[in-house]
């Protein structure tokens, strides 16, 4: 694609802001020291409504969302894009049950991630080990899907085009070097401070997307009858070679159970994934991100703005068969050189804060969980902030190679299969809030053959094109409806844990643990009554 | 309970056995927005649109302002109204 400099100097201008946004950071609510896990990895356990709003939304809706739901919508239509709108409802009413219960938990026993909590309440190392390894592993593809998004945003705008190898893939290298650069020495208070940018110019871009497009093309109802159009084209093409219709509007009968259990299985392992976890973690106080539940539905109508982006290409007729590019591709169509650089910025920048936080959290699972769990019990607070920044660098390098080395479908694939993967915790870490119940031994069989499972029948799914990972929905057994196999597989861990529990009981009763966790933890706030509702804690360390 | 044994802090959290109804509320509104959208049938269709909108479409942006409206009225519920109740009560010095 053709060099577009006005766009590329307006693109560079916002990112060189951020960065310096990045490094100043280090000296938002200075703490006395960045050497400890709290204050690097949690950003002091402090932040209050506005932040964590801005946080969570900046954290949830990455620069995927940006790239791949209007990819989804434009070659698929509502089940495989829209969904996400659905999905991004329905994972609130599950925060606000969950969350504080969790951010009680955390407060009163110290635990910085998901495993910590895992650990304490089974008693059980091997279970925690299982949560770490489940999230590293959910994190890195998605950390590489971040890469992925700034990669399409670069290739529109003719960077690298034209050169080879190295060459090619330079500013991409060098968006990431800065980014682990700063990750490092401010800890989370960077992409917190990003956060901001990031989201005022995501709503700029597509509050002017969602008006001024539409007007050009001729109104909402002119883009939905020429998608009705494009649909009906496809099915009947592909009616006329005996298979099903690759495109809908709306979902037809067979495909209801695909869209409620993709919507319903999403919406459980979105909180499941390290990095919500720490966003809700580094909050201030128990209610913060229940209040925040209210408002943090402002990105789901973003969201749907942004799948509808998909639509809008198809009604100005883009044709691409590399989906990723389609919502940069509408940008350059439709907006002046200057105004799609403001786009491109906000994709890009929308990819930097969720692969900071995630790399962060991966940082801090694989240094409590692992690090200190199996290699140094005695490991000081200032080391263990050490350890958790070199991982960030490698965490981030690792994805890094992986989207230069690989090829990108490898990214996507293997995110489809993060959510599979991330959703098999739910058990531990959510059941696990409420009641013990669940055998530890029970929920690591549990937990092993889901992921077997999951992994497998993912790994079957093809399309004439595709060979393997074609979908995330799967036949499932015995019901002969196709449902979300994330879902499925999260049925048959239920299934064996529970029995496995009640085996165990009888066979090896004395064998459950102790609860290091009393009911009182999860319904504890920090206790300062001259603070004002959910206002950060007056903690002199962190004024200013 | 501990309720005893520890002082009623302002940010304790309301328990069932403290207000079983208000909870019964918060639990309906809360799933109001779940049982609506997994009910794929009742909405996959494309009449009546609205704004150029098929039914699908709008109808699950309907539910996207319920379900904030709801978030934010079970969080008054559960939440900010003991809270302010128990501020009051500290003021008047009724026990609660």
């Amino acid at each position: 694609m053709k060099l577009d400099g006005t766009a590329l100097t307006v693109f560079i201008a916002l990112f060189a802001l951020v960065t310096i946004l990045g490094f100043v950071a280090a000296r938002w609510r200075r703490p006395a020291s960045l050497d400890t896990l709290d204050e690097w990895g949690l950003g002091g356990r402090g932040f209050g409504g506005w932040v964590t709003w801005f946080l969570l939304g900046g954290d949830l809706y990455t620069a995927y969302t940006f790239i791949a739901v209007p990819g989804a919508m434009y070659a698929a239509g509502a089940v495989s894009g829209w969904f996400a709108v659905a999905y991004t409802i329905m994972v609130w009413p599950i925060v606000f049950v969950l969350m504080p219960r969790l951010w009680s938990v955390a407060h009163k026993h110290g635990y910085v991630t998901p495993a910590d909590f895992v650990r304490g309440r089974f008693d059980s190392s091997g279970l925690a080990l299982v949560v770490a390894f489940t999230g590293i592993l959910a994190l890195m593809p998605y950390i590489a899907l971040q890469l992925v998004g700034i990669q399409s945003v670069l290739q529109v705008m003719g960077l690298g085009a034209g050169s080879s190898g190295f060459v090619k893939d330079l500013p991409l290298v060098i968006a990431f070097v800065l980014l682990a650069a700063y990750t490092y020495t401010s800890g989370l208070r960077a992409p917190a401070m990003i956060a901001f940018v990031k989201d005022a110019l995501v709503y700029i871009v597509i509050l002017v997307a969602v008006i001024y497009i539409p007007i050009r093309l001729g109104g909402y109802g002119h883009i939905f009858s020429a998608v009705n159009t494009h649909a009906h084209t496809l099915a009947a093409a592909a009616k006329a070679k005996h298979k099903p219709p690759p495109f809908s509007l709306i979902p037809g009968h067979a495909a209801y159970w695909s869209y409620a259990t993709l919507a319903l299985g999403s919406a459980m392992a979105l909180f499941m994934y390290p990095h919500s976890v720490t966003g809700v973690l580094a909050s201030g106080r128990r209610n913060t991100v229940r209040r925040n539940t209210a408002a943090l539905p402002l990105y789901t109508l973003l969201l749907a703005f942004i799948a509808l982006l998909g639509y809008m290409a198809i009604d100005s007729g883009i044709k691409t068969t590399n989906y990723r590019l389609v919502a940069p591709l509408l940008f350059r169509q439709m907006f002046p050189s200057w105004f799609a650089g403001v786009g491109y910025a906000a994709i890009a920048i929308g990819a930097l804060v969720p692969a900071a936080i995630m790399s962060i959290a991966a940082a801090n699972l694989f240094t409590r969980n692992i690090y200190r769990e199996y290699f140094r019990r005695s490991a000081s607070p200032k080391e263990q902030a050490q350890v958790a920044k070199l991982m960030s660098l490698v965490v981030k390098f690792g994805a890094l190679a992986f989207v230069l080395g690989l090829n990108t479908q490898n990214a996507i694939n293997l995110q489809l299969l993060g959510g599979v993967w991330i959703l098999q915790t739910f058990p531990s870490i959510a059941i696990g809030l409420f009641t013990r119940w669940l055998h530890r031994w029970a929920l690591i069989a549990g937990w092993a053959v889901a992921m077997v499972y999951g992994t497998v029948e993912a790994y079957q799914q093809s399309t004439p094109t595709v060979a393997h990972f074609a979908s995330s929905v799967a036949k499932v057994p015995l019901l002969g409806q196709s449902a979300y196999l994330g879902l499925t597989a999260l049925v048959l861990n239920l299934i064996i844990a529970i029995v496995g529990t009640l085996v165990l009981r009888v066979v090896h009763p004395t064998s459950a643990g102790v609860d290091q966790t009393s009911p009182e933890d999860y319904l504890v706030d920090r206790e300062d009554e001259d603070a004002g509702p959910d206002v950060a804690a007056p903690n002199p360390a962190l004024a200013g | 309970m501990a309720k005893t044994s520890s002082p009623v802090s302002r940010n304790a959290p309301l328990r069932f056995a403290d207000a079983p109804w208000t909870y019964v509320l918060t639990a309906v509104m809360q799933g109001a927005a779940l049982v609506a959208l997994l009910w794929v049938p009742s909405y996959a269709k494309a009449t009546p649109a609205l704004g150029g909108f098929p039914f699908f479409y709008w109808y699950t942006l309907l539910w996207l302002l319920i379900n904030a409206a709801m978030q934010f009225g079970a969080y008054q519920l559960l939440v900010a109204r003991p809270r302010r109740r128990r501020a009051r009560g500290a003021r008047t010095g009724v026990a609660l």
